[in-house]
């Protein structure tokens, strides 16, 4: 993933703002990968995540006026990409009801003798049991897990005091060893 | 767990490094002496270094081009210079007036049409309200029509209509 480089994005913004489409292309090379990733898990279909991250992009060029210094540029994206996801799985009408089978280029899930393939096991059961939690759940744990979002900044991408951001980790966390022991593999069902 | 463990959000904190070092010291001498608490810990740290270990899902796709390209092919509106905003929305308010000019004048035509007939049709109302008697409601009287003699009709026999000989 890349790294974030904050000067480097405020100085792209100051430019792009001024209708330099090349910084902005910058911009979007940086973080690409962040925003693909997020939306990539959360909606679990390559296809729609790679539409939806260039819907999110261009959301953001049209916002750019709004965004201020004092916030990170890739919360910033995350908090629109969060949104446009959210969105797309209203329209989805999936947002109680998560796919459980198709999605992913993972490494099949039936748990399998190769000890070398442990690791692959437990990323993509992992992978799995994110879809089969509620997307408030899975929004928070992979901002905070993948995206290292510390709290104040959950706090700022969800719209929620800090204090609901611990709680719902917690839940989240606790939603997610439902369907995923990671010392132990999946959980039968 | 039992009452005396903390809760769930406590160790969910203490995993993301989260809890002041006077909840974290005291939650940690906890967990060490307390099988519950050392075994959920546990879990949420292994679930925590489990979500490290995932690949980085990258799109292999250059989306800086593809999104200039959009920008480009749909002519999406640049970003406007920075502005307060009271200006910029006092400036979003004149340009909308200036594009209603040409409309203003069928506009003002249509409305003051519209109040011209309101005002005449309160008159009208207000003039037979001033000339019309209180009246039993038109549902009774209408009703009459149903009555054994309906008005206007001659009485059958005695007593069958009003005193007066008429039919109510």
């Amino acid at each position: 993933m890349n790294e974030l480089r904050p000067a480097e994005d405020a100085a792209d913004v100051a430019r792009a703002r001024a209708g330099d489409t090349a910084a902005f292309a910058a911009l979007v090379r940086r973080h690409q990968d962040r925003v693909f990733g997020f939306i990539l898990r959360m909606l679990d279909a390559r296809d729609e995540a790679m539409e939806l991250t260039q819907d999110v992009f261009l959301k953001a060029w049209q916002a750019l006026p709004h965004w201020r210094p004092e916030a990170s540029f890739s919360t910033w994206l995350l908090q629109i990409a969060r949104n446009a996801a959210l969105d797309q799985l209203r329209r989805r009408r999936l947002v109680r009801f998560a796919p459980l089978d198709d999605g992913m280029d993972v490494a099949d899930a039936a748990p399998g003798p190769e000890a070398r393939y442990a690791g692959r096991q437990r990323q993509a059961l992992l992978e799995r049991a994110l879809q089969r939690i509620a997307p408030e759940h899975r929004e928070i744990l992979l901002l905070r897990e993948i995206e290292d979002l510390s709290y104040g900044e959950l706090a700022a991408v969800l719209g929620v005091p800090e204090g609901t951001v611990k709680s719902r980790l917690a839940r989240a966390r606790a939603a997610l060893l439902e369907h995923f022991r990671p010392d132990a593999g999946a959980k039968h069902e | 767990m039992n009452r005396r463990c903390p809760p769930e959000d406590a160790l969910s904190a203490l995993v993301d490094e989260a809890l002041p070092a006077g909840e974290r010291e005291p939650l940690l001498a906890h967990s060490a002496r307390c099988p519950l608490c050392a075994a959920r810990l546990a879990e949420l740290r292994a679930l925590h270094d489990a979500f490290r270990a995932l690949p980085t899902a990258a799109p292999g796709f250059d989306f800086g081009a593809s999104v200039i390209a959009r920008l480009q092919a749909e002519r999406v509106v640049p970003p406007a210079p920075s502005r307060s905003p009271w200006s910029a929305r006092l400036a979003a308010l004149i340009a909308a007036m200036a594009g209603w000019r040409n409309q203003l004048v069928p506009l003002a035509g249509t409305t003051a049409a519209i109040g011209l007939g309101v005002w005449l049709g309160g008159m009208l109302l207000a003039a037979e309200e001033a000339v019309s008697p209180p009246s039993p409601s038109a549902t009774l009287v209408a009703m009459r029509l149903f009555d054994a003699v309906p008005p206007g009709n001659l009485c059958p026999r005695v007593n069958a209509c009003g005193a007066n000989g008429s039919t109510r």
